[in-house]
Formats: C-alpha cells, sequence, structure tokens
C-alpha cells in the first residue's frame, strides 16, 4: 500500500499548517515526541509534497488565516512575490499543489495556487483560455455558445 | 530517501527544486519536534485544468470580476456550471431590493446571492412558498422584507429562516406585512381555556426559531388567530413590532405579546378593533421602554386606557390615537400633561373633536 512512497521528515510546527495533518495528528493521539510511524499522505507525490513542505516552512512564521470567511472583495494581485517566484511553476505542478493544498487543507497555499490560476484567467477570451490550458470545447453544436452568450446577457440584464 | 532538517548555525543558499531561493533564516530553538510524512507512491501524474473538481474550478472563478466570470463560462461545460456556482457566491452583494419587480417567480431565488445580507422582495406576488425554500441557503441574511407576498404560506418560509444549517437564525428584521395567505398552524388554534398550560407548544418550524429577532412586522395578515399570535410573538429581544389591522387580536393575545416581548420600542396596533381597556390594564406594565404607539382606529379604547398607558410608558415619546372614537382631547390633553417629553400626539378626528374642515 505505501510501496515506492518517500518518507520526509518535518518540524511538526510547520506541518501543522496543514488542517489536514494536524486533525489526523490530534486523532490519532500522536504528541511531539516518541511516536515515529509516519503519516501517510497518499494523495500527495514525493514531488509535490516536497514543495508543500517548502512553501509550509516558509509560512511557518504567518499568521493564522481568519476562521470566519470576511465579506471583502477578493482580489488575485495580492500574491507575496516570494510565492510568485515559487508558483513560477509547469501547469501540471500547479494544479498538482493546488490540489495538494486542498487535500492537505492549507489555506494560504490553496488561495495562492486559486489566484494564480485565476490570474492565467483573467481578461482572456474563451479561445484564449481553451488555448492556455488546452482544454476541449464541448458544448455541442455551433448554436450552443451564442445560447449561452445570451443567457449571460439576460442575467446581466436583470 | 531520507530528508531531514536540521538547525543550521549559519545561512547558506541553495537550489532547491526547479529555482533557487533564500533559505529560510536559520531558527534557533531548544528542541525540534520532528514528525514523519509519507508520500504517495509513483511519478508525479499530469493534472490538468480538466480535471479539476467543480468545487475546485468554482473557487478559481471566484477570486474574478464578473466580465471573466462570464468569459469563463464559455469554455466548456464544465467551466460554465462552476461561473454559475461562482455568480452565486459573489461576496460583495450584500444588499438585494428586488421590491416591485411582479414578474419574478420562485426561480429568482434560487440566483440569489449566498453572502447577502439584506433582501427586499416586497410585491413579489407570484413568489410561493416553494420558492421560501431557497431563502435557507442565505447563511448570513439579517433582513429580509417580503410585505405583499400573497401567495406565502409561512411553513417553507419559517423552516427556511429557521434551520440555517445548525447555527442559530441572525435574522434581525422580517416584514410579512399584508402576506394574506399567511397561516397559523393548525395546533396553534386552541383557545386557552382557564389553564395556561392548555396549549401545545408548536413542533417544528415557526417563527419562534428567529431568536435574534429585533423588528417583525405581520400587519393585515389577517389568517393569523390570536391564539396562535399569542403563543409565536415571545422575542425577548424584539424592539419593532407591528401587529396593525388585524382584526383577530384580542386582549387575550395583547396580554400574552406583552410578556413575550417586553422589550419593544415601537409599537403599531392600528384597527385592533378588539383589543379594549382591559387588555391595556394589564398589557401596559410589560413595556416600560415604549416609545412609538400607535393606536389610531382602535375603536373600544376610552380614556382610562389613555392613563394607564401614560402611568406605565414613561419613555413614549410618539403616540397615535386618530379616530379612536372612545377617547376625546380632554383626555388627550391629560395625556400630555402627565408625559411632557411626549413631542407627537396624533389626534384627528378622537372622539369630541372639531370635525370641521377648515377651507
Amino acid at each position: 500500500m505505501h510501496s515506492g512512497g518517500e518518507i520526509f521528515e518535518v518540524d511538526v510546527e510547520i506541518v501543522k499548517q496543514s488542517v489536514t495533518i494536524k486533525t489526523i495528528l490530534e486523532d490519532l493521539g500522536m504528541n511531539d515526541e516518541g511516536d515515529h510511524d509516519p503519516v501517510p499522505l497518499p494523495n500527495v507525490n514525493a514531488a509535490i509534497l516536497k514543495k508543500v513542505i517548502q512553501w509550509c516552512t516558509h509560512h511557518e512564521d504567518d499568521p493564522p488565516p481568519p476562521k470566519v470567511y470576511e465579506n471583502k472583495e477578493k482580489r488575485t494581485d495580492d500574491i507575496p512575490v516570494w510565492d510568485q517566484e515559487f508558483l513560477k511553476v509547469d501547469q501540471g505542478t500547479l494544479f498538482e499543489l493546488n490540489l495538494a493544498a486542498n487535500y492537505l487543507d492549507i489555506k494560504g497555499l490553496l488561495d495562492v495556487t486559486c489566484k494564480t490560476v485565476a490570474n492565467m484567467v483573467n481578461r482572456k477570451t474563451p479561445e484564449e483560455i481553451h488555448k492556455t490550458f488546452n482544454l476541449k470545447n464541448d458544448f455541442t453544436g455551433p448554436g450552443r455558445e451564442a445560447q449561452v452568450q445570451q443567457e449571460n446577457q439576460r442575467c446581466e440584464e436583470k | 530517501m531520507h530528508f531531514r532538517r536540521r538547525p543550521k548555525s549559519s545561512a547558506f543558499a541553495t537550489e532547491i527544486g526547479l529555482t533557487s531561493f533564500p533559505s529560510p533564516a536559520p531558527k534557533r530553538r531548544d528542541y525540534i519536534s520532528q514528525k514523519a510524512l509519507r508520500s504517495g507512491g509513483g511519478g508525479g501524474r499530469d493534472a490538468m485544468a480538466e480535471s479539476l473538481p467543480l468545487e475546485m474550478l468554482t473557487y478559481i472563478l471566484s477570486f474574478l470580476p464578473l466580465s471573466d466570470q462570464k468569459e469563463a463560462s464559455l469554455v466548456s461545460w464544465a467551466w460554465y456550471r462552476a461561473a454559475q456556482n461562482a455568480l452565486q457566491e459573489q461576496p460583495g452583494l450584500t444588499s438585494l431590493d428586488l421590491s416591485g419587480c411582479s414578474e419574478l417567480t420562485d426561480g429568482a431565488l434560487l440566483a440569489v446571492s449566498r453572502g447577502l445580507r439584506r433582501l427586499s422582495l416586497g410585491k413579489l406576488q407570484r413568489l410561493t412558498d416553494a420558492g421560501c425554500t431557497a431563502l435557507g441557503g442565505l447563511q448570513e441574511l439579517q433582513s429580509l422584507d417580503m410585505a405583499e407576498c400573497c401567495l406565502v404560506r409561512g411553513r417553507e418560509l419559517a423552516q427556511a429562516l429557521g434551520c440555517m444549517h445548525g447555527a442559530p437564525s441572525q435574522l434581525a428584521s422580517l416584514s410579512l406585512a399584508h402576506c394574506s395567505s399567511l397561516k397559523s398552524r393548525p395546533e396553534l388554534e386552541h383557545q386557552a381555556s382557564g389553564t395556561k398550560d392548555a396549549c401545545p407548544e408548536p413542533q417544528g418550524p415557526s417563527l419562534l426559531m428567529l431568536r435574534a429577532l429585533q423588528e417583525l412586522d405581520l400587519t393585515a395578515c389577517s389568517k393569523l388567530t390570536d391564539a396562535s399570535l399569542a403563543k409565536v410573538l415571545q422575542f425577548p429581544q424584539l424592539r419593532q413590532l407591528s401587529l396593525s389591522l388585524l382584526p383577530e387580536l384580542t386582549d387575550n393575545g395583547l396580554v400574552a405579546v406583552a410578556r413575550g416581548c417586553p422589550s419593544l420600542e415601537h409599537l403599531a396596533l392600528s384597527h385592533c378593533s378588539r383589543l379594549s381597556d382591559k387588555g391595556w390594564a394589564q398589557a401596559a406594565s410589560s413595556w416600560p421602554r415604549l416609545q412609538h404607539l400607535n393606536l389610531s382606529s382602535c375603536s373600544q379604547l376610552i380614556e382610562q386606557t389613555l392613563d394607564a398607558i401614560g402611568q406605565a410608558c414613561r419613555q413614549l415619546r410618539v403616540l397615535d390615537v386618530a379616530t379612536c372614537p372612545g377617547i376625546n382631547m380632554a383626555a388627550v390633553r391629560r395625556f400630555q400633561a402627565q408625559l411632557p417629553q411626549v413631542s407627537c400626539v396624533q389626534s384627528r378626528f378622537v372622539g369630541g373633536a372639531d370635525l370641521t374642515l377648515t377651507l
């Protein structure tokens, strides 16, 4: 079940930024010392886990994210410079990091990866989005796109 | 391969991954605890935009302005669905007034943004109970105006508003004025005869679950019975209440409401023709904080009522007793002498007032 997986030893405080891991540690009653059974993370491969640990290490001293969702405007132009450099990776890695942040429940990493992807969608036409992400247009029939456009227009007029 | 971190005594730069980064500043701690994490096996799979789960794509799109979400919705079916979801999660929209848009039907409520705090659906006469269930998704809702939604009968509304995913409802202001179909629950129809415990408590959803309610308008909800009003109007934080145009309200009901809602500051009871001096004699003392009182067209009120109110409601500022035939100007003047801070008394056409019009 664990074949091929790699083991990473990490500072507990750093890794507790992941709510998922924090919960596992608390549920299993693992205290800081003693227990050396590795926590299995089957949904995250080694390369991505390494990058996640790197991100968490850099952000170790960040203030905790606000618990209650604040009703302030969402924006994508506030990604810290270090994170922008960190996320200058190929698309596959970016999406893997995104999914890993979701699985590991690391809000800060989830937000910057989502914002990075959002910036890649920003101000693009549908055709450009197709090209950027190598997506298939599965709207069937030539009339469908026009129909969707019409529906969107009605939404705006309401 | 073991990847072990040790406290470093001097700073140095390392190349990690695809680009180089300055290493984090060395931390000095007396004790570092380590935990081992084991990753999944195999090489990396190619995660592509195609395989993003819907919730993730929705979250990504929710960072974008409306115009970009629109473009995104034309990319593919999955993106269309995600963009529609993101549209509903507009956090910026907190107040929406759809009142008077009489063509809107239940479907409109399904598209309404989830972060809303104030929502006005006044005069949407096509709204039915089915549409009200959609209101349950508005967890931030603080103010709801459904005046003149005359098809709404109430059960689904109470259910939607009362059960906000386990958290108590934050609704502070609710108007159901002129919702002429609003009905009481059948088990509340019994009249309390003698013993106070004879009436059953309402089971299941009811307005009672809105514990944060501060303003409530039930003007002209003519199908509500006296007994049900007595049972349901138990809101210790309620500040403003209108029960005008409720011909069913009796003295018993009034006294029960007074006991249940002692913090009232604004009260409207105009055209409640069954209210009499007896009810007020008991009820007035429960409302020491009353500031605005509207008793216009309450045909059974008499001078003694005014005296009783004047004695008990010492903070009164505004009183309306227009067209109350049982009250005369002498009583009004006595009342004003009793409470000099009262700034406004509406006394048009009270008993004995001069009805001649000056042209």
